[in-house]
């Protein structure tokens, strides 16, 4: 049912769930981050689909919007929430902290481009993927995608932990004398973070990376077989880490 | 060392998005001189959109103006690290037409109209600023990227409004179908366009 949930982040960013399932995924929606995050992309793009079709509009239409709103009154700004406060605190409890990374973490690969289209597949991901899990529960996990000419990447990170997680898909396949190699990169310092192959569709599973230190973007470059100790091409995804 | 890819666009329509966020902020505020200036820029947007969906012209002038009324009731809610503001105020302009859509009319009746072939906006009423026509023709490229099926699944959810069931029912595929299609479709559209997230 929750890998049912995910795929219709499409079809809610389009407005085609009817009251009842609309509801039943935003609910969800409050509780995952990552799929947050898919659905407000997914929004600029279908945003761009409205722009497309621009008209002119009647124009009578200004002098009787700047009427109305003569009459109504302004919503206050939302404050912070103490229920959404507590639902954030149970959250963190060990317990629920497994099932909910576990659900995230197909999140995070969605949001990716990257989908795991199987129980199975999920369930390997999560077995081979313990220390991932860790990463995604932390209470201050963020998750970052970007989209480069290289591929799609997805990371997601905890500065309280040091790790990062990092899943990409869309890479093409390289030479038998090449490598993906992955790396975190600080003001100060380029630090190698490990070898990546990408299977025959592209994409990579996710892997953690560490110490963060104090790495603000995380790379990713062409390398030979045996890899190197500093990037020796232009990366092909460069991913901005945000600091706070 | 290369960065990120950037939309290729003219720089104009960054800085104005941007602005576009501040205005938000100042609507929120009760600027009223502040909520001119964001009609101004998106009301071709909305108006556009809204005709598309709800495509008789009264009704569309009574949602549009729905929809600037909630713009200047919720302004204190958009949160411009969630996005940007012109996607704020189109998921809005869409959500208000779809529902508009539903509530005023059967399924059938739209599939009748879908029938007859009525697809396009007449050309002449479109927008025709030299921005827009990019846009457009920005749009119609990436949209070539999608696989028909993902195209038609789209389009008829977005445009006409219809439900993610009643797309299944038109196209004759299984409901999982159209789901992923939709889903993958607006990934690929979103990668096309280069929007950021």
């Amino acid at each position: 049912m929750r890998e049912d949930l995910h795929t219709l982040a499409g079809a809610y960013a389009l407005d085609a769930l009817p009251g009842d399932d609309r509801a039943l995924f935003e609910g969800h929606l409050a509780r995952c981050d990552a799929c947050a995050q898919e659905v407000r992309g997914l929004r600029e793009a279908t945003a761009h689909l409205g722009v497309a079709v621009a008209t002119a509009p009647p124009p009578e239409l200004r002098a009787q919007v700047l009427a109305r709103i003569g009459q109504v009154r302004q919503l206050p700004p939302l404050l912070p929430d103490l229920a959404a406060e507590r639902q954030r605190r149970a959250r963190r409890r060990p317990g629920l902290a497994v099932g909910l990374a576990a659900a995230c973490l197909a999140l995070a690969l969605v949001a990716g481009g990257l989908a795991v289209r199987s129980q199975q597949e999920l369930d390997r991901t999560r077995a081979a993927g313990q220390a991932v899990a860790a990463v995604l529960s932390a209470p201050d996990a963020r998750t970052v995608t970007g989209t480069g000419a290289g591929g799609t990447a997805t990371v997601v990170l905890s500065r309280s932990r040091g790790q990062v997680v990092f899943a990409s898909s869309g890479l093409r396949s390289l030479e038998r004398s090449e490598t993906y190699e992955l790396w975190l990169m600080g003001p100060r310092a380029v630090r190698p973070a490990g070898l990546l192959r990408p299977d025959a569709a592209g994409q990579t599973r996710p892997v953690v990376a560490s110490p963060l230190a104090d790495a603000d973007r995380v790379g990713l470059t062409v390398e030979p077989a045996s890899g190197s100790s500093q990037p020796t091409t232009d990366p092909v995804l460069l991913l901005n880490l945000p600091t706070a | 060392m290369r960065p990120f890819r950037k939309q290729a666009s003219p720089g104009d329509r960054e800085r104005r998005a941007l602005e576009l966020g501040l205005l938000l902020g100042h609507v929120a505020r009760g600027d009223e001189g502040a909520f001119e200036r964001v009609y101004d820029q998106v009301v071709d947007a909305v108006y556009g959109l809204v005709r598309r969906v709800v495509r008789d012209p009264a009704q569309s002038q009574e949602v549009a103006q729905e929809v600037f009324v909630e713009v200047w009731r919720t302004a204190s809610r958009y949160e411009p690290g969630r996005g940007s503001a012109m996607a704020w105020i189109m998921t809005l302009a869409h959500r208000r037409a779809v529902d508009r859509v539903r509530a005023e009319q059967a399924a059938s009746d739209r599939q009748a109209r879908v029938a007859h072939g009525e697809q396009h906006v007449a050309y002449d009423e479109v927008a025709e600023d030299v921005e827009g026509r990019l846009e457009r023709e920005r749009v119609r490229r990436c949209l070539g990227t999608l696989t028909e099926l993902q195209r038609e699944s789209v389009a008829l959810a977005y445009y006409e409004g219809y439900s993610y069931r009643e797309v299944a029912e038109l196209l004759t595929v299984p409901l999982g179908t159209v789901k992923t299609r939709m889903r993958d479709g607006l990934i690929r559209l979103r990668e096309c366009l280069g929007v950021e997230t």
